[in-house]
């Protein structure tokens, strides 16, 4: 049955990283939508993916 | 000081069994965790009592009683509130028919997902010259009942289930309402009828609206292409 769209163990991996590295209360992500939560969980990888792409290209340059 | 109110958005849906416009709002991370959880116990008693419970929180409407409704009812508002939730778009394995073997996603939009009842359905079941038994469809509560109790399914349960979707019998001259008798009384009515009657009563089952979806799948293998028949909430999350 996949009627919510992720299991227990990563439910609770992605809220537990959202809390600890990112600030977020766990009220404030359990009152979200879960395509939502989906939402900024994409945004915040694409935004970790970039910083690290620049940090790489720093170390490159300097 | 009053509680924050959480704003979320509303939408509006059908009833497939009355046509009332009910309005709903999708389910939060808070209400997925309890689907989650009663999906991985796996007991299938849990994971209807959980979408019971998110279907009550996420109807805005009120006056709309989720024991009550039937069990088709329940199926297509709860395709709707998770689409709404979580996204319109579900993958689904579906075995190939061709050799029962090759298993093929398949994306599925829920919007497409639709309530049919069967052209030959009527609740109206024609005991005699004389005599109508209207009935009544399951509600979730006897769908659970009947379904995930501890026991077996056997002639009495059947008989329950039945006696307890007789809405009256009615003649063109007098009515009698099953909430007027009592469970013995309905038993022994089910137990007088013909089997062409009981068959008639089958048929209503049987014809009942159901969730369902037909989706083409093309078996990568031998490359032939059937036609699948998806039927029931499971179907779509299986």
């Amino acid at each position: 049955m996949s009627m919510a769209h992720e299991d227990l163990e990563s439910y609770f991996k992605v809220n537990f990283a959202l809390m600890q590295h990112h600030k977020y209360s766990l009220t404030e992500l359990e009152n979200m939508i879960p395509w939502e939560r989906e939402v900024y969980l994409t945004f915040l990888k694409q935004y970790i993916e970039e910083e690290n792409l620049k940090q790489q290209q720093s170390e490159l340059n300097g | 000081m009053p509680l924050p109110k959480i704003s979320t958005p509303t939408y509006e849906l059908e009833l497939p069994s009355s046509g009332k416009k009910i309005k709903y709002r999708p389910f939060l991370v808070r209400e997925e965790k309890i689907l989650i959880i009663a999906m991985e116990s796996e007991d299938n008693k849990q994971i209807t009592n959980a979408v019971k419970e998110v279907i009550s929180n996420c109807i805005i409407s009120r006056g709309i009683k989720v024991d009550e409704l039937s069990t088709f009812d329940i199926e297509y508002l709860f395709l709707n509130i998770r689409g709404k939730s979580v996204g319109e778009e579900v993958e689904v394995l579906i075995t190939c028919p061709d050799d029962g073997v090759t298993q093929v996603p398949v994306a599925i939009n829920l919007d497409d997902i639709k309530v049919e009842t069967a052209e030959n359905h009527s609740r109206d079941i024609t005991l005699d010259s004389n005599l109508i038994l209207r009935m009544k469809y399951p509600s979730m509560e006897e769908f659970i009942k009947n379904n995930f109790s501890a026991e077996e399914l056997n002639l009495d349960n059947t008989f329950d289930l039945i006696s307890s979707c007789i809405e009256q019998v009615y003649s063109e001259e007098e009515s009698w309402s099953a909430s007027d008798c009592s469970k013995k009384e309905l038993r022994e009515f089910l137990e007088n009828l013909s089997s062409k009657q009981f068959k008639e009563i089958e048929t209503f089952f049987e014809t009942m609206p159901k969730l369902t979806h037909t989706v083409k799948v093309l078996n990568p293998n031998t490359k032939v292409e059937s036609d699948i028949v998806l039927e029931g909430l499971n179907s779509f999350f299986g």
